[in-house]
């Protein structure tokens, strides 16, 4: 049994996502390597994040949101699928 | 007009709330509804196997839905209901995502049902903290 489709975002994502503005974190990326991006929110706080979906290549300044529920990362590309690194 | 603006426009009755928190609470609820809905409609699909797991995402969807809806009616909200109906969605949201985790590692659908329960559990929690003893 495996429903495991993790290139891309899921409509189950996208559901999540809408269902829940409040949720989204606002931020902006002060590094990248590979997969990992690291976004400082506009709280103060910094989230080291792991990019499972498409690629995507951010540069340090960049805007972005984050929905943590979701694990959408949000760019001015594309979306995909980030997950809080551990 | 938003979710907020709407509930701050209506009275509430004798029960003080933060509506901040509310607003989190409810979205989180729709979420966790719409999340549950989508992995029930999935492990049907699956025979057997997932059919314990989609009948817990059907009651989850239909209790965060119903709590959701009672907090969209503040001014006939009574503090000890909505008290009882929130510890009942958060005791169906916990055993929801203890289902659902057992098939997260091989199974998306139930891994984000699992996510958006643990977040309306962590919104519940937050509102009840705010509400008079």
């Amino acid at each position: 049994m495996s429903r495991t489709i993790s290139q891309a975002v899921l409509p189950i994502q996208r559901a999540i996502a809408t269902a829940n503005p409040s949720a989204w974190w606002d931020g902006l990326v002060i590094g990248s390597s590979g997969a990992e991006v690291t976004v400082a929110h506009l709280d103060g706080s910094v989230s080291r994040l792991r990019v499972v979906g498409p690629a995507v290549e951010l540069v340090a300044g960049e805007p972005v949101a984050y929905h943590p529920v979701a694990e959408i990362l949000d760019t001015s590309r594309l979306a995909t699928t980030a997950r809080i690194s551990a | 007009m938003n979710t907020m603006e709407m509930m701050k426009s209506m009275s509430v009755g004798d029960m003080p709330m933060d509506m901040g928190a509310m607003q989190e609470c409810m979205e989180s609820m729709n979420a966790c509804s719409m999340a549950a809905t989508m992995c029930a409609g999935a492990d049907m699909g699956m025979g057997m196997e997932m059919a314990k797991c989609a009948a817990m995402c059907s009651n989850m969807a239909d209790m965060a839905d119903a709590t959701m809806r009672m907090m969209m009616r503040p001014a006939g909200m009574e503090p000890d209901v909505m008290k009882a109906m929130m510890m009942a969605c958060m005791t169906m949201g916990k055993a929801c995502a203890a289902e659902c985790r057992m098939h997260a590692d091989t199974d998306e659908m139930c891994r984000y049902c699992a996510m958006a329960c643990d977040d309306m559990v962590m919104k519940c929690e937050a509102m009840m903290a705010t509400m008079p003893a």
